[in-house]
């Protein structure tokens, strides 16, 4: 048991360290909370926003044909790489994506 | 454009050489009327003529004709009626085909090493040599048809599908009571079987308490963390380590996110209840004799009730992608097990002679089990999910299924007796019986009595067992972001795992004794997976599954499991 312990916390220790050295770097969710959230928040003149907004293949449209162009030109606020994961994180939750399942879950 | 125009200009020249020098003349010498008949006919085909130059223009694009406001509007108005019938159209279309349907294809290859001893039936005796058995590349297929709808805001309805089965293989194994709670997730025959089939509906009775009532074959496989090695959504109500089997029951869910002020805070009740008529049949034989649905099979477990109570909830700031479960499993009777295919036990269960017959209470004790279980998606930014999930139960014994003989049959005095124990017993006054000595002596190897973890009927029981491991999604977007994920797990002699229906072939959250298991998966895009995994089990006691009948025995087994999955999900 007691070598098993030491086992655990090394690979804990090393999961950690190993996440540790990529933390500060932001994920799609992130991006699309705080800076597509900017606007498209309650109460405010933009509406809100869900990824199953749309389907993933509509999804892939808007961005491929940059739509949101026809209300604000956004590509300034974002790098390239940023649009690129809130592009995969809007797809990855799109209307059609994977669904959680559970007793009762809405 | 140019061509056309160069047209048009001939055409009009044609026309005018052929009025000055054939109409003309034709004036003077014809009488009016037929001047004016062939003039008709001349204006006639000019006007055809240029109708059909407008039609090419038209057709070409040269030639645009102003519409009045009028006439846009009167269009506009047509177009828009014309929409509108598509629109109906596709309204209709997309509530008629309400069911929305997902399949997923898995084909699975396992290697398995096997190192340990037999032991001696409800021993820890060991018996025979070491052994030491590999299996090599066992090719599995498993199908799964999903379907759901949302037929309103108030009623969603969900079902699963389910075929899993070794290549070319169609046996169906004979286990009755435990085909009932995993046959859709073993390996089986070809058939597809019901893994999961419920309705919720939703109401709010009380102002910001919306609250689920659901019904059916309920959503209580795939447990957490099994959503992080299927790299999928969440697909059960429970940890895995809590309760991971097929279930029908009732479930109520309450939405308390308006008084916790927690997001997704929701208290569940659910009422699962297993009534097992033991009716069997294999290949023509009848294995029981269930006299009707209306009458009472005198061979039949007992209903086996259990309550699931759980309260969940997402954590607040810098934790607010971490989910809180905390879950209460009460099983207020527990039926004795039904062992009439146990090779051991089938005689006591029809012999006709007297001699043999089981002593069966209706209940073998209480279990309640309560576990905690957290996980984290990218805890704390640091591109991890990580989980840490803890049990504890404790059992009261009530009795046990006890395998007797009657020693007047073998005209011995005194009340019945375990099988197992009557040579001991009568082991002094043998002398005078000789026809009972080898009668007594093979009994010793009857069952000993098989209670709630425990083989007195009398012994309570407590457990613990925890489970804990992470997965990390490299920051290779050129591949696919994959993904490594390790996860560890113990559980002590009587833990009970619930877990027969997990996604792991070795269930090693029901495991008495330790597990390691890693993985490595790798999207290749939005609708094919691979996955490779290797697991390292080792038993400390027997069984471990959700048998709890009987007192875990002391087993040195070693079982390592590699695997390579492909999974397509579309």
């Amino acid at each position: 048991m007691k070598q098993t312990l030491h086992k655990l916390v090394i690979a804990c220790l090393v999961v950690t360290l190993i996440g540790v050295s990529y933390s500060g770097a932001s994920n799609g969710r992130n991006i699309y909370l705080n800076k597509c959230g900017s606007c498209h928040q309650e109460g405010g003149d933009v509406e809100v926003f869900a990824p199953s907004k749309y389907a993933s293949t509509q999804w892939r449209r808007f961005f491929r044909r940059n739509k949101h162009r026809r209300k604000k030109d956004i590509s300034e606020l974002f790098t390239t790489e940023e649009m690129e994961m809130v592009k995969n994180y809007l797809i990855t939750h799109a209307a059609d994506s994977d669904q959680p399942e559970a007793v009762g879950l809405k | 454009m140019q061509n056309l125009f160069y047209i048009r200009q001939l055409f009009t020249l044609i026309f005018t050489m052929f009025f000055l020098h054939i109409a003309a003349p034709a004036i003077g010498i014809c009488d009016d009327a037929v001047y004016k008949e062939e003039f008709d006919i001349i204006l006639q085909q000019l006007d055809k003529v240029t109708e059909r130059i407008e039609n090419i223009e038209d057709r070409q694009g040269i030639r645009h004709k102003e519409d009045t406001p009028e006439e846009a509007i009167d269009i506009l108005e047509e177009e828009m009626e014309e929409f509108v019938d598509i629109l109906d159209e596709v309204e209709k279309k997309s509530i008629m085909d309400q069911l929305e349907f997902r399949a997923e294809l898995r084909t699975r290859l396992d290697w398995y090493d096997f190192k340990g001893h037999n032991t001696i039936p409800f021993t820890g005796i060991t018996s025979g040599n070491h052994k030491h058995e590999i299996i090599y590349a066992l090719p599995t297929n498993r199908l799964r048809l999903n379907l759901h709808t949302q037929v309103g805001s108030w009623l969603r309805f969900h079902s699963r599908l389910s075929m899993t089965h070794i290549w070319a293989d169609d046996d169906y194994p004979i286990y009755p009571e435990l085909n009932l709670i995993n046959e859709s997730r073993i390996e089986s025959d070809i058939s597809l079987k019901v893994e999961r089939v419920y309705a919720d509906i939703f109401f709010e009775p009380v102002e910001n308490l919306p609250i689920a009532f659901t019904f059916g074959r309920l959503p209580t496989t795939d447990g957490f963390p099994t959503n992080l090695r299927e790299d999928s959504a969440r697909k059960s109500t429970y940890p895995s380590m809590a309760y991971d089997i097929e279930s029908d029951g009732l479930g109520l869910s309450i939405d308390v996110s308006h008084f916790t002020r927690l997001k997704n805070s929701a208290y569940r009740l659910v009422y699962i209840r297993r009534c097992e008529d033991m009716e069997s049949v294999s290949f023509g034989k009848q294995l029981s004799h269930k006299k009707g649905v209306y009458r009472l099979d005198d061979l039949r477990s007992s209903n086996l009730e259990i309550y699931i109570s759980q309260f969940e909830t997402l954590l607040p700031g810098i934790f607010h992608d971490t989910l809180f479960l905390v879950n209460l499993v009460y099983i207020p009777n527990v039926p004795p097990q039904d062992m009439r295919y146990s090779d051991d036990a089938y005689p006591f269960y029809y012999d006709d002679s007297g001699l043999l017959f089981i002593e069966k209470p209706e209940s073998i004790g209480t279990g309640w089990k309560t576990s905690v279980y957290l996980e984290s998606k990218n805890f704390l930014n640091l591109h991890i999910d990580a989980f840490l999930g803890v049990g504890y139960m404790e059992s009261t014994a009530k009795g046990a299924l006890k395998f007797m003989i009657n020693p007047t049959a073998l005209g011995l005095m005194g009340e019945p007796v375990l099988a197992r124990d009557a040579y001991k017993k009568y082991e002094s006054h043998l002398d005078d019986y000789p026809n009972a000595v080898p009668v007594l002596k093979q009994l010793q190897a009857a069952p000993p009595a098989i209670g709630l973890i425990n083989n007195d009927g009398v012994s309570n029981r407590n457990a613990h067992a925890f489970h804990l491991g992470g997965r990390f999604q490299m920051p290779f977007p050129q591949i696919n972001n994959p993904k490594v994920g390790i996860e560890y797990n113990y559980g002590s002699q009587y833990w009970l795992g619930f877990s027969e229906a997990s996604e792991d072939p070795l269930h090693k959250l029901s495991n008495r004794g330790s597990t390691w298991d890693i993985y490595y998966i790798q999207p290749v895009n939005q609708y094919l997976t691979f996955r490779m995994g290797y697991t390292d089990m080792k038993k400390d006691y027997d069984h471990g599954l959700s048998f709890y009948f009987g007192r875990p025995n002391p087993v040195d087994h070693h079982i390592l499991n590699m695997y390579f999955l492909m999974d397509a999900r579309f």
